[in-house]
């Protein structure tokens, strides 16, 4: 288990400050700001189409930018009028389709960003890289003889060639099956932690983006809704959009009255909420069948491996949860109650 | 030929026979191919001075350069000019959208060889009496019958061999040039698609439109600089810029469809691993199009051996190809003597076309190239 180097203790690598991109009259992405740390991996996670390939690019230096700017070590790199080339930005870049080149060798792919060293030396440094993500054996080999996720490896050792200040990795396990993925996942982590460099990983995958990130960034139609700690941003979303975008989650419409949220499944604080209607966002794992709750009907289950996913209705509410153990019928009748502690309440 | 597999199995699945899947998926998949293909012969038919010059059928090309060598006017010739090349830019114009085929293409589909079946009895004789009569009537009874009436004439070699060198150089020099241009032409097309498609319009304009409209803005420069040019080196350049202008289209599109294989991924990748814009044409695009810009230099070198009005009108006094002197001795019903010229066309043509032809085969998606 590696130790996590504190975000406060570091200055960023790279920051993007009211980063705008517009195509035509769509805005892909509107005042997006994002620090990339040293040693530690930022996840941008959002749906396709929210705009977080085009921040990467951005931030790689790929388009400009319509608004903000971008800045490294105190110099602009991308801002109104400046535009660094990404050639001379510092970052290393690993996309989804790998896109290694057909015509060099694996070794000569590793290399191709080392031309200002001695050939004997470029060689040596491209051997030792494909060393650190297992695939010395294969520095011959032509690209397409090898696997879908020999190939992402071989485009990280690439990326990680001249040393960057910054990796960005666009949807990097996207291609690969995911019985490979944890697999190709631990490599790359692995040799992303031992470079030191700042990681921004893409992706569209909750799961990924949780395991993965020291620090996570959520967006949604071109912004970005919350960033912060994983764990902080799974049970404390700002709002209905973010929670969703981390895994499954329950909107229980709610009455809330002097401080108070009232819901079919039971009360849950709101401090210093307006009065009126609101919503409860609660996660599958945060409803409970209880011997006490409301009283609900089972309407239909699921077998998902290590647990069943049970749908219950309440007084005509509709939710999810998830049972461990136990093997629940359609039309038992069940008592439901609900975890104050993974549960939010927003004023609707 | 660049069909999915997929699409004619999910035929026979949905319970089409062999003969119905080619019938009902395949045949209305290649209808744009098909068209593109029709125009394609089209245009090169009202393109084409040699054998209808000598057979004198009285066709618009051959008007345009009666107008010019024999009345000396341009006005008039551009007068035939015209309608010529509204014609070839609409056939070119259909053919660039039968080969765009949208909704015909198959975006996501994998690429697989395409099963392969043994006739046999009267269909396999059939299929390969099918094939050896294009072969025969097409190359082996033409050039059989030159063959046979040349042999009994011996040729003036000195002549054939000066216009052999010279079509060979020119071949040479012409397929550098376009490629080099049609090179540069397609990286920058990359972004500014507009740009290829102008310059494509040449392979639109007959020969003899071409050259007689280059003599124009070339007897401007000579009438500047009298001294500047010699009247060789000036038909030569004039010379190499007709074919490159004339073929730019048939090198833009093997080069375009070589580039294709770099994705704008590979070029980003290059960018961000220290290159420049040219560094990394230089580094990813070029060496990966490679066979393509080769392909390219051998389409225009072929065209350029057998290329004749634009040849015969911007040619130096006195400088023969090999083409100008079969036409020269077809002139003269000199005809076994054409034949030489002829002969050697085809024999310095062949190797290059059955490279590419094998090229071609190979480059269907999936195929094993």
């Amino acid at each position: 288990m590696h130790v996590k180097t504190p975000q406060t203790l570091t200055r960023p690598v790279i920051t993007a400050r009211g980063v705008t991109r517009r195509y035509g009259a769509k805005t892909a992405v509107a005042a997006a700001d994002l620090d990339l740390h040293p040693g530690r991996i930022t996840c941008l996670l959002g749906p396709s189409g929210c705009g977080k390939s085009t921040l990467l690019r951005l931030m790689a230096g790929l388009e400009p930018v319509d608004d903000g700017c971008i800045e490294a070590d105190d110099a602009v790199l991308s801002g109104p009028g400046v535009h660094v080339p990404p050639e001379q930005r510092g970052v290393g870049l690993v996309f989804q389709d790998y896109a290694l080149f057909p015509h060099l060798s694996v070794l000569d792919n590793v290399a191709f960003g080392l031309k200002h060293l001695p050939r004997k030396e470029r060689k040596a440094r491209a051997l030792a890289l494909l060393e650190k993500v297992r695939l010395a054996a294969r520095a011959e080999a032509w690209p397409h003889m090898l696997s879908g996720g020999e190939q992402q490896r071989v485009a990280l050792a690439r990326a990680l060639a001249r040393e960057p200040a910054a990796v960005l990795l666009d949807e990097p396990f996207s291609g690969l099956d995911s019985h490979l993925k944890s697999e190709v996942r631990e490599t790359l982590m692995a040799a992303l932690r031992a470079a030191g460099a700042a990681v921004l990983v893409v992706t569209h995958d909750a799961e990924e983006a949780l395991l993965m990130a020291d620090d996570l960034v959520l967006m949604s139609e071109g912004r970005i809704l919350q960033a912060g700690d994983p764990g902080d941003c799974y049970l404390n979303p700002t709002s209905m959009a973010a929670a969703r975008l981390l895994g499954e989650a329950n909107a229980l419409p709610a009455r809330i009255a002097n401080g108070v949220a009232e819901t079919v499944f039971g009360d849950l604080p709101a401090p210093g909420l307006p009065d009126g209607a609101g919503t409860v966002m609660v996660r599958p794992e945060g409803l409970r069948l209880w011997l006490e709750g409301a009283p609900a009907e089972i309407v239909s289950t699921a077998f998902g491996g290590g647990f069943h996913e049970v749908t219950v209705v309440a007084a005509g509410q509709t939710a999810r949860l998830r049972l461990h153990g136990g093997v629940p019928a359609v039309g038992d009748q069940v008592r439901v109650t609900i975890d104050a502690d993974r549960a939010r309440v927003f004023a609707a | 030929m660049n069909q999915s597999v997929h699409a004619l199995e999910a035929a026979r699945t949905l319970g089409a026979t062999s003969r119905g899947a080619f019938l009902r998926v395949a045949l209305p998949l290649a209808r744009p191919a098909l068209a593109a293909g029709m125009a394609l012969a089209v245009m090169e038919t009202l393109a084409d001075y040699g054998a209808v010059q000598f057979l004198a059928v009285q066709t618009l090309t051959t008007g345009v350069v009666r107008a010019w060598s024999v009345y000396g006017s341009t006005a008039s010739a551009a007068q035939f000019a015209l309608p010529l090349m509204g014609a070839a830019a609409l056939l070119m114009w259909l053919e660039r959208w039968g080969r765009k085929g949208r909704g015909f293409e198959s975006p996501n589909a994998r690429w697989r060889p395409l099963p392969t079946t043994a006739l046999s009895g009267v269909k396999a004789w059939g299929a390969t009496a099918f094939c050896l009569a294009l072969l025969t009537f097409g190359l082996l009874l033409p050039a059989g019958w030159l063959a046979w009436s040349s042999l009994d004439i011996t040729p003036e070699w000195p002549r054939l061999q000066r216009a052999a060198l010279h079509t060979v150089s020119m071949g040479g020099i012409g397929a550098v040039v376009t490629v080099l241009l049609a090179g540069a032409l397609a990286l920058g097309a990359r972004t500014m698609p507009l740009a290829a498609r102008v310059a494509s319009l040449g392979y639109a304009t007959p020969g003899a439109v071409m050259a007689i409209g280059l003599l124009a803005p070339a007897a401007v420069i000579w009438r500047i600089f009298p001294g500047a040019a010699s009247g060789f080196g000036m038909g030569l350049v004039l010379l190499i810029y007709a074919y490159a202008a004339r073929l730019m289209a048939a090198a833009l599109e093997p080069i375009d469809s070589g580039l294709s294989k770099v994705t704008p991924n590979m070029v980003w990748a290059a960018r961000g691993l220290g290159r420049t814009e040219a560094g990394a044409a230089a580094a990813v695009q070029i060496p990966v199009a490679w066979g393509a810009l080769l392909t390219a230099a051998l389409v225009v070198f072929i065209d350029v051996l057998k290329e004749l009005p634009a040849t015969l009108i911007l040619r130096p006094f006195n400088f023969d190809t090999l083409a100008v002197l079969a036409d020269n001795y077809a002139r003269d019903e000199r005809l076994s003597q054409a034949g030489w010229p002829s002969l050697m066309i085809v024999l310095i043509a062949l190797p290059a076309v059955i490279w590419l032809s094998r090229k071609v085969a190979a480059s269907r998606p999936g195929a094993d190239a």
